[in-house]
């Protein structure tokens, strides 16, 4: 039995499976330390879990103020992001919250893209293993930074690079050179979050990525949970209805967005449950050529009573909604906006389990014609809930638990790779 | 990478301009997903 930190990193559904591994490694009596930003920290309170401070708080509300940012189509990640030194002090102070919860800790967990954990685990020594939510991160091959032509790009790895060295001197670690410094931000032994039939089988030149399988976490307050009387209505009544979930997603323009789907819908004569989200969609915004009686607006739910329910999902494409749909059986359409969605939107179209669109191309016509002449049809629907059925089957938490057992027993459970 | 063959002797299937295809989208997620996802959630 150890104690393992875990690390957190990202919106709430890149917290929500973190929370599934903290319980199932309580329940085999391993003690716990959640370490989460501030706006992510009752999630794991709720679940019964110690938890510390750790990270730059990122709640909806510190999204919204950014939401151009999260559009990867407007603005491509390199061409837009650069290291300052308030990004040095944030990485800094997420490094020492971090050393201070590992200090007992035999087992450091960390996502792929959590410079923090890459850190703390050269400054403490610990066996340290790294994860990825996002079967994007290794389905690809290796790029070298070192062969980018292209200077948008070489400044922005020299601008995190450079970043990165500061921060190790501030830490008292030794100079990396810069070609290494990005290599070692991932452990040897690496955990893949998702299931080969959704994403098939890892990259080969990406090391030993070990796939578990979705984790799958229901809240406390989700197990029990009913709808009330007129939801139930809402959706059980008649034909199902359409539900657009865009999930942790900001948007810079969430009324127009609202408009087109509303407009789709009733296109098809569908009715349409809109989840809030932390793109704020709101009730005030509906075109008033779109009947209110046809759209039922909602708040945080569990996915899995709304999915199994619909007709179709319309999602941004954030794997944990994605792969919510599928084991629910439910057809969708992504409509990708950046980071990991454009990956997922490429395996929903190429396993023919939905479609995907470019969400500033967007009309109501063109979705509504999508929505019933390929996502709303019965071979769509068969081909979702046979993947649906082998992600029921898999049970991607214990095989990472029986993993992560076996690698701390082991006398050098997980390196940096040199 | 998922596998199907099945479909590779086709041609690929036409859609409109606002549908996104499986060549678009390998070209804006091969580009995010480099370097075991670094780019990813680098905003």
């Amino acid at each position: 039995m150890g104690v393992v930190v875990v690390a957190g990193c990202g919106t709430f559904g890149d917290h929500l499976p973190l929370v599934g591994l903290g319980r199932a490694l309580e329940e085999r009596g391993h003690r716990v330390r959640m370490a989460f930003n501030l706006a992510m920290m009752a999630c794991a309170e709720r679940a019964g879990l110690e938890v510390v401070p750790y990270g730059s708080v990122l709640g909806s509300q510190q999204a919204r103020q950014h939401a151009e940012c999260w559009d990867h189509w407007k603005a491509p990640v390199a061409s837009c992001r650069r290291w300052t030194e308030q990004d040095d002090d944030q990485l800094f102070d997420a490094c020492q919250a971090l050393k201070n919860a590992c200090r007992d800790a035999d087992m450091l967990i960390s996502a792929v893209n959590d410079e923090a954990g890459a850190l703390v685990h050269e400054l403490l020594g610990l066996p340290w293993v790294t994860l990825a939510l996002m079967p994007a991160a290794f389905a690809f091959p290796q790029r070298s930074f070192e062969s980018a032509t292209d200077e948008t790009e070489r400044a922005f790895h020299r601008s995190f690079s450079e970043h990165l060295q500061r921060v190790r001197r501030r830490l008292n670690l030794q100079d990396r050179p810069v070609e290494q410094q990005e290599d070692d931000l991932h452990s040897r032994k690496k955990l893949l979050i998702s299931s080969a039939a959704f994403s098939g089988t890892p990259a080969r030149d990406h090391g030993e990525v070990h796939i578990t399988g979705f984790w799958f976490y229901d809240e406390p307050h989700w197990l029990n949970w009913q709808p009330s009387v007129s939801l139930a209505r809402f959706v059980e009544d008649g034909e199902p209805p359409l539900v657009l979930s865009f999930g942790s997603l900001p948007l810079t323009d969430a009324p127009a967005v609202l408009k087109v789907h509303a407009r789709a819908a009733a296109e098809l004569g569908l009715r349409l449950v809109v989840q809030r989200g932390w793109a704020g969609f709101d009730e005030q915004d509906l075109p008033s050529d779109v009947s209110t009686q046809s759209v039922r607006f909602v708040d945080e739910m569990p996915h899995d009573w709304l999915f199994s329910r619909a007709g179709a999902a319309i999602l941004h494409g954030g794997i944990g909604s994605v792969a919510r749909a599928i084991r629910a059986g439910c057809p969708m359409v992504i409509e990708p906006y950046g980071n990991d969605q454009f990956y997922n939107a490429r395996q929903v179209v190429t396993l023919e389990i939905g479609a995907a669109m470019h969400p500033h191309r967007l009309s109501s016509a063109g979705l509504a014609r999508v929505l019933h002449e390929k996502v709303l049809q019965p071979e769509c629907r068969a081909r979702v809930k046979a993947i649906g059925a082998v992600l029921r089957a898999e049970d991607g938490l214990a095989r990472a638990c029986d993993l992560l057992e076996q690698w701390m027993g082991s006398p050098s459970p997980a390196t940096v790779s040199t | 990478m998922v596998d199907k063959g099945e479909k590779d002797s086709k041609e690929p299937e036409k859609t409109s301009e606002e549908e996104l295809t499986v060549e678009q989208l390998e070209k804006v997620a091969g580009a995010m997903a480099s370097k075991n996802g670094f780019y990813l959630n680098k905003i």
